[in-house]
């Protein structure tokens, strides 16, 4: 081809090319330069409003501009007002969007100069056309976007939270607020922790609001692909969204739920000056916070699993199984103690975590608040003098004891599991203060319960009826004592009291004697009484005596004694003690094997009803708890009273009631400490 | 220079002579090399890429930021802020992958051509080097948007660079002697992709890259000149061939500046085409603790991240650099000068460029198949040493049954051209299906599906 | 007298030629090494040995992953372990899948045990030396292997 040909062959190809360039590029110009909408927009909400309103330079095109706020400690930019020019303009109240002025006064504690937009509503900032900004469709690749209706008061808790305090309402956050109501009545701290508060057997929710689309999975949801909708739909079943999740269902109605959802959305640690943050949640985050009232702890962390009126989760429903706090029996015979080390310790291998503030981010205080009000769910209504004005007839008071009392102190007050009570010499120290207190308030490493539910007038009748054992006080008497030195009290008590009251004085084949239950109520004269006089027909030896060589007390000794005792009652001691265990653990087993093992499991692993070998239980109870609890039984659930026998549930004797706490206690391999 | 020359000739001369651009030129041009069908303006087309590349290239530099916090942001303040950033980011982003396909383009074109014959070696080996330069060009520009594309993309890639560990592993020296370890953390300045590696990158892809490109290049267009121009056929081969152009060559202006201008402005057009049809894809910010899923590197390493996936030493050492051995080495131990200028060196070469073409189409299926749908060793007999796996899986035994199609090609044919265009053919083919199937066809997990409206929901 | 001038050849120019030569060639050797050197990082964000909190903070029967640290943590009521959460394959983060542990990016298969079941990966998944810090904290050393059946007694 000659060189004419070449040139008007790339001439052809350069003018086509050429052309098609400059119209592309021309319809480009045009395109960025006046096609975009933000410039349409700002255009037309110019001319809507009146020439003097204006500011700027006065010339027609210098005022469409990007309009853009950085407000240093959020984060990020936001260009919402290139659109949105009349956010700020009350004239544009009822205009049309996007010119309509922001609703409600939140612009005023808000001001867009020092918040920028998405920080409340979400969406991409950056943005400068609609579909990018709101950042919904997927191909925009947002995280974060744009929130409606009622979700975008989750913004409001983002700062404003405060999960521990009482806020009053604020305006626009009726919703999130009522979600907040929720979340503290479902206990839902109970698995989950927020804010350093709550259990560990579920992800911490501190900063589940700020997750992003990324960090759900969609596998299982049916809906929309939203985390409003994912929130919702994993409430109502976790298993299903969550596989191989042990999360309870939420049953609420659809509006709850969505409350719910949006406080959820709204617990929210965010990156941004502490400046902006609320001061209540500012405190949160550093675990500064009012401490709750055992109804909120309760409410907040147990109901979820141990019921909102504690009643616990049956076995055959759930698979673990949940014991009932608020059971009658179970309170009368569970002791402070015994509650507050399962509160600290949990039970290992099985859902109840430990509750130590270390780990739990609840206080001592509240703690003790919890338990201190489960232990009252059933206090008494009356006080001691209501009981002594009151009147009641032997007869009632027999019938009670052979219904209530014979099962453990014995037929006529003989003894058995529990001490005899019709001993003259106990009779003849005991006052009926002491009686009462004793019956009411209960004595637990021994196992004596407490019975809150009897009337001022039955108590008469029942204590009246013992008194027909023997008569003695009253009331308590003073009586004068020197003054005791408990330092030689306690070389005393080890040398001569400690082999049968043990050497803590949780009682051995003697009973219990260094707890506060018995040395709040025995006064001077009962215990010098009793240590000098002795108790007849019992191993008690009068100390006033010369016992077996052992020497003898005088007055001065067995005030030492008594000083001693009082000094160390109710001490903090290292272990929860379980008291005396008379019984044969062979003879148990069979037992065991025969009556328990069906629901218990065969070796006590917990079957249908709870585990009997876990070792932070039999770290917690007394012998005296479990020979209660088999006596009494659990009203509310399905153990049954071995005492009284039920349907289908022979009653066993005493002895082997006995021997089936001695074969529990053996499966306690370590103690561990309180 | 005779004093015949016209006047108008003269001038000619001077338009190229006196300017200090254009004084790359030759004076005079062969008319063959201003055939559409022999060269296709590859060459010239890469050329005018890369001078898009940087002058767009410069104008997003000013306003991105090369910081893991303010790098993402900028770049979405050039889509939607910069006036006219969207398609000057469009145009950087397709011309980028323009250039990686013309220069492959280009290589086969020059192979095919025979255009390292007859003295053309060292810039064929130029060549070669401009080939991986562009690559690591647009390798490295691809993380600085610092989204999750580029971020995984890229921590795949360095992860492909340590597969030296695999030797390493099973001769249990990689406590002393980690290769793969060094040569990751060479890359990317750290044991996972951060700050450091944003900040090799950028310096990477702005200035150095740049100009050993450039320097490159020069060198290159030089060779050209030097070797006397483009490859064209000797005499003898003229009349092999039948071609009847004339011997008689033509002044450079004003002809090779037509010529230019409108490959210039057809290359620009088609990029201005593309930057209005397709926006370069901006994917959420880097997450370092989300992985996509599958995490793919950008398309023209999914080949060797296929291979990689059946062994990662052969994937990733082995064949790469069996591939680029193989490719410097063409020209010594190809020395048939008399086949220069003509494609395929004629209907032999043709014909044996289809059968080598449907060789390697089927045996590297027949691998992948197998692959698929049966698994490898590791499958059948779960307990077998990883050397065994390494040494023989479809990378290896691809390369070694194209060698084996070579080295019979050269018994029967005695000509090392044609074992050249053989193995060359089955390599590329190689190349290209393993590319394929590293994008169309491997879904989340690398599990293999036919499309992507199959890939499972997460 | 010009004996001295001619003592083989000009060799003090020569010598100074030489050396200088040499001396360049030198200090363009080791300008280059000091080039080269600036490539290689000196500081890592990798540390061999961290804490990662307290026993009672992870919870019992489950792997807890440690995004920082790239760690699944296990602790049960024996003791606790950690295992990588990196593929042995290419380095990707592993996810926890019901039985094992899976690779998103080539479909590396792990069990419980850390243990290669399928897919590209071919060694199993390392677990980590634990010990006891000082103030009760768990330390980890990524530096020291272990049994997958080892754990840190509690």
């Amino acid at each position: 081809m000659n060189e004419a040909k070449y040139i008007r062959r790339f001439r052809w190809i350069g003018f086509i090319s050429g052309s098609i360039l400059v119209i592309l590029m021309i319809t480009a110009w045009i395109r960025e330069g006046f096609l975009p909408d933000w410039k349409k927009i700002q255009s037309d909400y110019y001319s809507k409003i009146p020439e003097d309103l204006i500011d700027g330079s006065g010339q027609d095109e210098s005022f469409i501009r990007i309009h853009q706020v950085s407000p240093s400690g959020i984060n990020r930019t936001d260009r919402c007002m290139s659109c949105h020019l009349g956010m700020e303009n009350p004239a544009m109240a009822e205009a049309p969007q996007p010119h309509t002025k922001h609703p409600g006064e939140f612009l005023v504690q808000h001001p867009i100069e020092k918040f920028g937009c998405t920080v409340c509503h979400g969406g991409q900032g950056r943005a400068l056309d609609r579909i990018n900004a709101f950042g919904e469709e997927a191909f925009t690749h947002w995280d974060l976007p744009l929130l409606h209706p009622p979700y975008i008061e989750s913004s409001c808790g983002k700062c404003h939270l405060g999960i521990f305090s009482d806020q009053s309402v604020l305006a626009g956050t009726e919703t999130f607020i009522h979600g907040k109501e929720i979340f503290q009545s479902e206990g839902c701290l109970g698995c989950h922790q927020a804010r350093g508060v709550g259990g560990i057997v579920g992800p911490d929710l501190t900063e589940q609001g700020e997750k992003t689309k990324h960090e759900y999975s969609f596998k299982n949801i049916k809906g929309e692909q939203t985390i409003s909708n994912w929130l919702k739909e994993h409430f109502h079943d976790p298993e299903m969204v969550s596989p191989g999740s042990d999360m309870l269902q939420i049953s609420l109605p659809e509006e709850e739920l969505e409350a719910l959802v949006t406080f959820t959305m709204g617990l929210a640690k965010p990156d941004i000056s502490y400046e902006y943050i609320g001061v209540e949640a500012l405190q949160e985050f550093r675990g500064i916070r009012d401490s709750l009232n055992a109804g909120q702890v309760y409410s907040m962390t147990c109901s979820a699993c141990h019921g909102k009126s504690g009643e616990g989760k049956d076995y055959e429903v759930y698979k673990t199984g949940v014991p009932s706090l608020g059971s009658y029996d179970f309170t009368r015979v569970a002791s402070d103690e015994m509650i507050m080390f399962t509160l600290l310790h949990g039970r290992g291998s099985r859902q109840m975590a430990s509750w130590l503030p270390m780990h739990s981010g609840l206080k001592l205080t509240e703690l003790y608040s919890l338990v201190t009000s489960l232990e009252n769910q059933f206090a008494l209504p009356y006080g001691f003098e209501d009981f002594k004005s009151a009147t009641g007839t032997v007869q009632s008071g027999r019938k009670i004891y052979q219904e209530d009392c014979q099962i453990c102190h014995g037929v006529d007050g003989n003894g058995d599991v529990g001490l005899p009570l019709n001993n003259q010499d106990f009779l003849s120290v005991a006052s009926d203060r002491f009686l009462f207190y004793t019956i009411v308030a209960g004595r637990n490493t021994g196992g004596m319960p407490a019975w809150t539910h009897y009337s001022p007038q039955q108590m008469a009748g029942l204590i009246r009826y013992i008194r027909t054992w023997g008569t003695g006080p009253r009331t308590d008497f003073p009586i004068e004592l020197p003054e005791g030195d408990p330092v030689e009290g306690d070389l005393q008590y080890h040398f001569l009291c400690s082999r049968c009251h043990g050497e803590f004085g949780e009682g051995n084949t003697g009973p219990a004697i260094l707890t506060k239950d018995f040395q709040d109520l025995a006064g001077e004269k009962y215990l010098y009484e009793t240590i000098s006089s002795g108790r007849s027909h019992t191993a008690m030896f009068g100390w006033s005596t010369d016992v077996q060589g052992a020497g003898k007390l005088d007055r001065q000794g067995v005030s030492d004694i008594i000083a001693y005792m009082r000094e160390n009652a109710g001490s903090t001691r290292d272990y929860i003690y379980q008291g005396s265990n008379p019984g044969d653990a062979g003879a148990g087993r069979y037992l065991f094997a025969g009556n328990c093992a069906e629901c218990h499991g065969k070796d006590g692993e917990g079957l249908k009803a709870p585990a009997l070998n876990n070792q932070e239980f039999l770290s917690a109870v007394s012998n005296g708890y479990i020979m209660a609890t088999i006596s009494i039984g659990r009203e509310g659930t399905k153990m049954p009273s071995w005492g009284h026998g039920s349907s289908g549930y022979q009653a066993l004797t005493s002895t082997q009631r006995k021997d089936l706490v001695a074969w529990i206690r053996s499966w306690q391999r370590y103690r561990i400490k309180k | 220079m005779s004093p015949g020359i016209s006047d108008e000739n003269r001038k000619r001369l001077g338009r190229i002579n006196k300017n200090f651009f254009l004084h790359i030129h030759a004076n005079k041009v062969h008319p063959h090399s201003l055939k559409t069908t022999y060269t296709f303006g590859l060459g010239v087309i890469l050329g005018f890429l890369f001078l898009v590349m940087i002058l767009t290239g410069v104008i997003l530099m000013m306003n991105y930021t090369p910081s893991i916090e303010r790098a993402y942001n900028s770049v979405k303040d050039i889509v939607f802020v910069v006036p006219g950033g969207r398609y000057i980011r469009n145009i950087h982003r397709w011309a980028a992958h323009g250039m990686v396909l013309v220069s492959f383009l280009h290589l086969i074109r020059v192979f095919f051509t025979g255009g390292y014959l007859a003295g053309r070696r060292l810039n064929w080996i130029i060549g070669v080097c401009i080939l991986v330069v562009v690559l690591f060009m647009n390798f490295s520009g691809y993380l600085l948007p610092w989204d999750q594309l580029a971020f995984w993309a890229v921590t795949i890639g360095s992860n492909i660079a340590a597969s030296f560990r695999e030797l390493t592993d099973i001769l249990g020296i990689t406590q002393v002697l980690d290769i793969g370890g060094f040569i990751k953390k060479l890359l990317i300045g750290d044991d996972t992709v951060g700050q450091a590696a944003l900040s090799r990158f950028f310096m990477l892809h702005v200035i150095f890259l740049p100009l050993t490109l450039m320097v490159l290049t020069a060198v290159h267009l030089w060779r050209i000149r030097k070797d006397g121009g483009i490859s064209r056929p000797t005499a003898q081969t003229v009349r092999a061939v039948g071609d009847n152009s004339a011997s008689e060559k033509f002044y450079s202006w004003p002809v090779v500046m037509w010529a230019e201008l409108a490959i210039l402005l057809l290359t620009v057009a088609a990029l201005l085409v593309m930057a209005f049809l397709f926006d370069a894809p901006l994917r959420e910010r880097a997450n370092p603790d989300f992985a996509e899923n599958p995490a793919k590197s950008p398309w023209y390493f999914l080949g060797i991240q296929e291979l990689v996936s059946y062994s990662a030493f052969a994937g990733g050492v082995i064949i790469p650099v069996l591939f680029l051995v193989f490719l410097i080495s063409i020209p010594y131990m190809d020395k048939e000068d008399g086949n220069m200028g003509a494609w395929f060196s004629g209907t032999a070469g043709r014909r044996l460029t289809w059968q080598s073409f449907g060789f390697s189409l089927l045996t590297t299926l027949l691998f992948v198949f197998i692959m698929v749908r049966y698994g490898w060793f590791r499958n059948w007999f779960p307990d077998i040493p990883q050397v065994i796996i390494m040494l023989i899986n479809p990378a290896t035994l691809s390369a070694l049954f194209y060698i084996t199609w070579a080295v019979w090609i050269k018994r029967r044919t005695a000509s090392s051209r044609m074992s050249a265009i053989a193995l060359f053919t089955c390599t590329m083919t190689g190349f290209i299906i393993y590319t394929a199937i590293g994008i169309w066809f491997r879904g989340p997990n690398w599990e293999f599906y036919w499309s992507s409206s199959q890939w499972p929901v997460f | 007298m010009q004996e001295p001038l001619h003592t083989q050849g000009h060799s003090r120019r020569d010598f100074l030629r030489r050396f200088s030569v040499w001396a360049a060639i030198g200090a363009g050797v080791l300008a280059s090494i000091s080039l080269l050197r600036q490539f290689i990082p000196r500081l890592t964000q990798y540390q061999r040995r961290f804490k990662i909190g307290r026993v009672n903070n992870f919870p019992v029967n489950t792997f807890t992953y440690l995004s920082d640290r790239k760690l699944f943590v296990y602790r049960d009521h024996q003791g606790i372990r950690a295992v990588s959460a990196i593929c042995t394959h290419l380095g990707c983060v592993i996810e926890k899948s019901d039985d094992g542990f899976l690779c998103p990016c080539h479909g590396s298969c792990y069990n419980d045990q850390g243990e290669v079941l399928s897919g590209a990966a071919t060694k199993d998944l390392p677990w980590f030396e634990l010990r006891k810090d000082v103030d009760g904290q768990i330390v980890v050393d990524l530096g020291r292997l272990v049994l997958p059946e080892e754990k840190l007694y509690l």
